[in-house]
């Protein structure tokens, strides 16, 4: 398998982490109710455990995924990955076009899909917090409500690095959590220094749009490399 | 406006007032001074919503502090 495509996809698929916002936009009320009812440095503290939870749930998520995907591919039963790239394909299409439409609420807010009673059950969790053993657990379990854009890209990228020996397996999980937790490292900058909520949130708002069709448009190329490794595996 | 809604409505003006930095002697009379002007806004009113009651507190706090007001708005709209 040539390594062009392939790089390209574990590229695109980092550009992803880096713009979705559901884990910013809980990290940004997290920081901002930490302040809220803690002094600045525990604040920050929990802030730090906050993405050490992140991170925890994005290596246990591309370990699982692994796990799975060698035991699929040399199992003996599944040796051909071009099915897989053109399903993935497909799923990534599916997600542009998500994206583009219904990623974000409509009107002048960064409102995602998720359902408000969720979003209120995460705000409660938020306050609710005492320890860095609660800022932990929510940073874990925040990732899970971006699986469904998340999980077809950690998929793809291992099956990937299980038919391109090229590329090392460690070194892309680690450039994975990294652009994952770049945004979250950027808001508490700017909580750092002296920004507030309210700034935080209509600079959100202000590039909203680009985030839309930064996450349509990289979906859509990602859609059009997967199909093509498929089309190379296939031949 | 019932002495829970008011309490509960209260403390999470206060969490917000923190989390933005305003000092708390300010925050206190942003707060008394909106809850008061609510009040006497829903002495006309039989029914109200919790969507119109918040409308009308973020109005009266943008007279105070609009980041104030803003975050007290849109604070369950930004995941």
């Amino acid at each position: 398998m040539t390594t062009i495509i392939p790089v390209i996809i574990l590229i695109l698929s980092m550009l992803i982490f880096l713009f979705l916002q559901i884990l910013p936009g809980t990290f940004a009320i997290f920081y901002h109710f930490a302040l809220a009812k803690f002094s600045r440095k525990k604040s920050d503290d929990l802030s730090l455990s906050f993405i050490l939870g992140t991170e925890i749930f994005m290596a246990t998520i591309w370990l699982l995924v692994y796990s799975i995907v060698y035991a699929i591919f040399t199992g003996g039963n599944f040796n051909n990955p071009s099915f897989s790239f053109f399903l993935l394909g497909g799923i990534t299409f599916a997600l542009a076009i998500v994206s583009a439409t219904c990623y974000f609420r409509r009107g002048k807010t960064t409102a995602t899909f998720l359902p408000r009673r969720i979003v209120n059950g995460i705000i409660a969790r938020i306050i609710a917090i005492k320890t860095q053993k609660d800022a932990i657990i929510l940073g874990f379990f925040t990732g899970v409500f971006e699986l469904i854009f998340t999980l077809p890209i950690i998929v793809a990228a291992n099956i990937i690095l299980q038919n391109t020996g090229a590329i090392p397996r460690a070194l892309v999980i680690i450039i994975a959590i990294i652009c994952t937790i770049i945004p979250l490292f950027i808001i508490r900058w700017f909580f750092r220094h002296d920004y507030n909520l309210a700034d935080i949130e209509r600079l959100r708002i202000k590039l909203k749009p680009h985030y839309r069709i930064i996450l349509c448009l990289t979906f859509f190329a990602l859609t059009l490399a997967l199909i093509n490794l498929g089309i190379i595996s296939h031949g | 406006m019932d002495k829970a809604t008011e309490k509960s409505l209260e403390k999470l003006l206060k969490l917000h007032a923190r989390g933005l930095g305003i000092p708390d002697g300010s925050a206190e009379l942003f707060i008394t001074k909106t809850l008061a002007a609510v009040k006497k806004s829903l002495k006309e009113k039989s029914v109200i919503t919790a969507a119109d009651l918040k409308r009308l507190v973020a109005k009266e706090l943008k007279k105070y502090n609009r980041d104030f007001a803003y975050v007290y708005e849109k604070y369950d709209t930004i995941i």
